[in-house]
């Protein structure tokens, strides 16, 4: 399953929120994946999600597969919107 | 010869240059044979482990030391290092390419590299740094040459001259034998100079080229209030460097000297001077610095690192020890002022902290944490003179709210018949406007106002002041905010409310002497401001003071109030010009 987000926290997807996303993403099972246009990530990577240089405003497919993708999906979706708890 | 760049913490230091190169690690590349790769895969995995073990120990050391919420770039490199981009990617070449582990870290490097390069975000690009000193410490493991132990073990005392320090390296360094740095990259915001403040070591950054410019061992002056570093100073230079130096040790002796003084104006006004605490060890600090008392004792210390509520028994143990060690001065606990976030980590966040749920907002999710606390601090009140400040409350519903919880938790102590106070010292913190808008109506249910300026201000002028972009319009001295101020003074002065302000504004010498001109006659900071501000306060006169802040609120811009007061209180403030 797949859902898109958008980035709301001023400093994007930087060293911190991306290792909070990484955390997370690990507490999974499912396969995780972060699109943005044609690049695709593996969302427990951490290299690969600054390679994505997703900064404030970015529109990005989250992806999951495996047996808990939908709490997975469900999880990263509320992190990625709830701006990882920074300013907006 | 002399340099200039960022002076990042403030001080004089001189002494001989030790030059940090971060020594770029020869790579030897060789080809394996096919029966040689499960060992080199081994050691490649062992100097991971050994690099993620060290990693670990400098987040510790540097939590504990620092106390600093940095320890999030350690979270990220631990990250790198297990990284399937660069763990994965490394195995596959060794076992693949047959080559040596060294080579095959340099290889992913330099792939990594590029793809970093290509990005044309600036600070996405410069992670590659991050992921530089990531591997460089695993390509040291390999080595066998394990943690750098110059920087962690220095030979004696020396100015440190860099091109950079990565956050490790500065982490690790052992700052006791750092008499100052000095680095070619570097902003304030950069991590070094985090650290270097923290440890109150003079440094300047973005020198550009120091290390190719200054000689080991040479002799280096390094002015980290005023961005300069000079290296082999000419007698008559180096000596007005000593002076300096000494005059800011004279002026350091004579903020300690007054300690024991009364804070009173010429005049004979009297203003408290009281500390901001964050952590119990503090209170020491704040009585060595003169504090009576501690203004505002931050509670969410004792949530740890685990963010755990803690029991009602350990909490009575930390306020009772905080009563002891300031006695007999008053101690100001300041209910949980917690975020959603802090309520379960990795939990739901608000989208905008500042205006979402938080404090005492957060009670119907935790109705027992707060009823924990209020239940110890009652408790210790039997003890001392304790006082309880609720934070973020709106008005007089909220202000009802807290009482009645306080109420509630004084009747839970009754029947279990436990030892509590039966009359507390009960405030405001007054730092959302709407409560400052209904002061009037909040002085008769309370016994003293604590007007939170950092979070007022910010709130009034709706401006972040932690946001580079807009910290200019953080202004304290904004006709609204003093305009404010008088409102909420004027309303605790005829309730007979005690009015205090912690908050940044108490611990500059400016704006600290206009709010003794507002009629504050409590001032709340962190310790180490107080010989200043009470130096200010026993220079100035209450009643010219009272003056200015009146003419201040007829002038329209912050600008005009602060060069009105500036030229107006020049006398009041020379002496304290060196700093």
């Amino acid at each position: 399953m797949s859902r898109e987000v958008v980035i709301r926290n001023r400093l994007g997807m930087h060293a911190r929120a991306a290792a909070r996303f990484v955390h997370t993403a690990s507490q999974f099972r499912a396969r995780v994946t972060v699109r943005r246009h044609d690049r695709v990530m593996d969302g427990k990577s951490i290299l690969g999600i600054l390679l994505l240089a997703a900064g404030q405003g970015t529109r990005l497919t989250l992806g999951a597969e495996g047996d808990d993708e939908t709490a997975a999906i469900e999880a990263l979706s509320a992190l990625v919107a709830s701006g990882f708890g920074e300013d907006t | 010869m002399q340099l200039t760049g960022i002076g990042v913490s403030p001080g004089i230091a001189v002494g001989p240059a030790l030059i940090v190169e971060r020594e770029d690690v020869p790579v030897v590349r060789l080809r394996l044979g096919p029966d040689a790769v499960p060992a080199e895969v081994d050691r490649f995995l062992r100097a991971v482990a050994a690099s993620r073990e060290q990693l670990e120990g400098i987040k510790e050391r540097l939590a504990r030391d620092a106390g600093s919420p940095h320890g999030y770039i350690f979270d990220a490199h631990l990250l790198m290092l297990e990284d399937p981009l660069f763990k994965d990617r490394a195995l596959a070449v060794l076992r693949e390419e047959h080559v040596n582990a060294e080579w095959a870290v340099r290889k992913v490097a330099e792939e990594l590299h590029d793809r970093f390069a290509r990005l044309a975000d600036d600070y996405f690009r410069e992670r590659s740094s991050d992921l530089d000193d990531v591997l460089g410490r695993v390509l040291l493991n390999l080595r066998g040459a394990g943690d750098a132990p110059s920087l962690r073990r220095l030979p004696g005392s020396f100015v440190l001259v860099a091109a950079g320090l990565a956050p490790s390296d500065a982490a690790e360094l052992d700052w006791e034998r750092v008499l100052a740095v000095a680095t070619d990259e570097g902003s304030a915001t950069y991590h070094t100079s985090i650290l270097a403040r923290s440890f109150g070591v003079p440094a300047v950054v973005g020198l550009r080229e120091a290390t190719r410019r200054i000689a080991p061992g040479s002799l280096v002056v390094v002015d980290g209030t005023r961005g300069q570093v000079v290296t082999e100073p000419s007698a008559p230079m180096l000596a007005s460097f000593r002076a300096a130096q000494e005059r800011d040790r004279v002026e350091e002796e004579r903020l300690q000297s007054i300690q024991a003084l009364a804070s009173v104006t010429r005049d004979d006004a009297r203003v408290v001077l009281l500390a901001n605490v964050e952590f119990p060890d503090d209170a020491e600090t704040a009585r060595l610095h003169g504090a009576e008392g501690i203004g505002l004792f931050r509670s969410e210390y004792l949530l740890g690192r685990t963010r755990e509520w803690p029991t009602e028994e350990r909490q009575l143990e930390v306020y009772l020890q905080l009563l002891r060690d300031v006695t007999p001065h008053p101690v100001t606990v300041r209910t949980w002022d917690v975020g959603l976030e802090d309520l379960a980590p990795g939990g739901p966040t608000c989208a905008n902290p500042a205006l979402g749920e938080r404090a005492l907002r957060l009670l119907p999710r935790a109705p027992d944490a707060f009823r924990r606390q209020l239940r110890a601090l009652l408790r210790a009140a039997a003890q001392g003179p304790l006082r309880i400040l609720f934070p973020f409350l709106t008005g007089p519903s909220d202000l009802r709210a807290a009482l009645d919880l306080l109420a509630e938790a004084r009747e839970s102590l009754e029947a279990q018949g436990l030892d509590h106070a039966a009359r507390v010292e009960v405030g405001v913190n007054v730092e959302v406007p709407s409560a400052a808008l209904t002061a009037d109506l909040l002085a008769g249910e309370v016994d003293f106002f604590s007007i939170g300026t950092n979070d007022l201000v910010q709130y009034v002028l709706a401006a972040d002041r932690g946001d580079p972009r807009v910290s200019a319009h953080y202004q304290p001295l904004h006709p609204a905010v003093l305009r404010l101020l008088r409102s909420v003074v004027a309303a605790g002065q005829r309730a007979g409310v005690t009015v205090s302000v912690c908050g940044e504004m108490a611990a500059d010498v400016l704006p600290a002497l206009v709010l003794v001109g507002l009629g504050v006659r409590e001032l709340s900071m962190n310790p180490a401001a107080i010989p200043r501000v009470k130096a200010a306060v026993r220079a100035a006169r209450a009643s010219e003071l009272q003056e200015l802040a009146e003419a201040c609120l007829d002038l329209p811009t912050a600008q005009e109030i602060e060069s009105m007061l500036r030229r107006a209180l020049a006398d009041v403030l020379a002496p304290l010009a060196a700093f």
